[in-house]
């Protein structure tokens, strides 16, 4: 690819074309998750509004600060291996992967504090979307993080292709934006 | 969904022969999903019945046109056996691509074989239930259960074969040109594959949209399920010589 | 010349933007009584979808990518925002 000769790379697709077909597709599975909440929302909206404020939105503002800044490190990471750089990739990589586990971490704390609570899965639509839509994103985070440490491991000594930079950095990317939408869906539209 | 208008013409690198055995097991695809379909919408089974539905409902809803629901749950197992032979052609490719030897091709075929068997072994389970309807509704509902609950929620022998298939592609390191199927076919197989651990959730609601009869744990898993058959068939017939 | 293609003023204007957005949306979803549940929902659900976009066009890089697959993309965040606001505001 043409990215190290230019400052500006020729039109291409980041990270490898065929993997945009599991991205395209994960973006619209999380759409008819979107979709469904708001159905469920305008079924129960007394129940879903109860539900919110049994949430804890500053825990949320935290995630979505995490990923973000997850993102930035990545998007440095992806730079970093575009101009050829080892040590700079893989530290940038170990960032963007220790923000993954803080939000898993800030996560488990806010289920464990609703599930003292009394609340599950299967509390009544609204927890029924937070647990499982949350949860299935939680899955895709741990993905991510996995995909960035073994990622890491590999940018040890030789410089990687950036393409598989690119291609973990737009995995991680897509996690931080579907996060975006999830956010207010379930935890603020009352 | 991603078959292209290219898929109609013969493949530029196809192998030189393909027997008469593997273009059968190629075309038993097609075949699955036809039977399927056919078997599912003579048996009245889309919706399938609510895992809410009392016990009474149950019965009465295997009592209904019960000779229509047999002959269509007799399809579903007939398509069902299929699984079979078209995961034999899968791994044929697999096997060309890492070798005799491939690991990728005997997972996916042990998987396909367990498709294959519990499909058969559920239909079994919806043949007893139209077969006696009007043996005791408590009954009936545990057999109801025995049958909807592992066919919408086992996703595990479906998962398996993707990720062999995700395996031997991506791992494939010919030069594009040379390569028998697509690494677009790899990413959407680990997609298929993951997205299908959502059936996870099914034991866990008998309402709502992750239910046996919900739009995700039915509607969307089964798009998404099939959808990768369709996706499978696109590209091995493109191998077959005509 | 360095070849970084997005400088870092870039991506820390970026990422002011998106933490930004997030806390308006926060203190928008918390009800300061500017309006209806409803109309609220629909602010705050443009402002998500506006997050996304960028995320999509800068992040990951879409803003280099072929057209077709950058249209892919616009089409699917103006097409889902549109949807869920109806599905918001227009439900009930």
């Amino acid at each position: 690819m043409s990215a190290h000769e230019s400052p500006l790379p020729v039109r291409r697709v980041p990270g490898e074309p065929g993997l945009w077909v599991f991205l395209l597709l994960d973006l619209l599975v999380f759409t008819v998750f979107f979709g469904t909440i708001l159905v469920l929302r305008d079924r129960a909206p007394e129940a879903f509004a109860a539900g919110q404020d049994a949430l804890h939105p500053a825990l949320a503002a935290l995630n979505t600060v995490l990923l973000v800044t997850g993102s930035v490190f990545v998007v440095r990471a992806v730079e970093a291996a575009r101009a050829g750089a080892v040590a700079g990739v893989r530290r940038l990589l170990l960032l963007g992967a220790a923000t993954g586990v803080a939000f898993i971490g800030v996560k488990a704390y806010e289920y464990a504090d609703l599930v003292d609570a009394g609340h599950s899965m299967r509390d009544g639509d609204f927890f029924l979307c937070y647990f499982a839509f949350t949860g299935v994103h939680l899955v895709h985070v741990a993905l991510g993080t996995g995909l960035l440490l073994a990622v890491a491991g590999r940018a040890r000594r030789r410089p990687l292709r950036p393409e598989i930079v690119e291609g973990a950095g737009a995995y991680w990317h897509l996690v931080d934006l579907l996060w975006l939408v999830l956010f207010p869906l379930l935890y603020l539209s009352t | 969904m991603l078959a292209s208008a290219s898929a109609q013409q013969p493949h530029p690198r196809s192998p030189a022969r393909v027997s008469t055995s593997e273009a059968l097991c190629v075309w038993s695809g097609p075949a699955l999903l036809v039977l399927l379909g056919a078997g599912f919408l003579l048996a009245g089974l889309v919706p399938p019945p609510s895992p809410a539905a009392p016990a009474q409902e149950i019965r009465a809803f295997y009592a209904e046109d019960p000779d229509l629901r047999r002959a269509g749950i007799v399809l579903l197992s007939v398509g069902g056996s299929l699984f079979l032979p078209f995961g034999v052609a899968v791994a044929a490719q697999l096997r060309r691509i890492e070798g005799p030897n491939s690991a990728a091709a005997a997972v996916q075929l042990g998987a396909a074989t367990i498709t294959a068997a519990t499909t058969i072994v559920y239909t079994f389970v919806m043949l007893a239930l139209a077969f006696r309807p009007a043996r005791d509704a408590g009954i009936m509902l545990a057999l109801n259960d025995l049958a909807w609950i592992p066919f919408v929620g086992v996703w595990t022998p479906g998962a398996l074969q993707a990720c062999a298939v995700a395996t031997a592609v991506l791992g494939d390191r010919r030069p594009p040109g040379e390569r028998l199927l697509p690494r677009w076919l790899g990413w959407l197989s680990l997609w298929m594959a993951f997205t299908s651990l959502t059936g996870s959730l099914v034991p866990f609601f008998t309402d709502g949209p992750f239910a046996w009869n919900g739009l995700i744990g039915f509607y969307v898993a089964a798009t998404v399920f099939l959808g990768w058959y369709v996706a499978m068939f696109t590209v091995l017939r493109r191998g077959l010589v005509t | 010349m360095t070849r970084t293609v997005l400088r870092p003023d870039a991506i820390t204007a970026l990422w002011t933007f998106l933490v930004f957005a997030t806390a308006l949306s926060w203190w928008l979803g918390a009800d300061h009584g500017l309006g209806s549940g409803r109309a609220m929902t629909a602010v705050v659900l443009a402002i998500a979808f506006a997050k996304a976009w960028a995320v999509g066009r800068w992040f990951m890089d879409l803003r280099l990518a072929p057209r077709a697959l950058r249209a892919g993309f616009d089409l699917w965040a103006l097409a889902t925002a549109a949807g869920l606001v109806v599905l918001a505001v227009a439900g009930g």
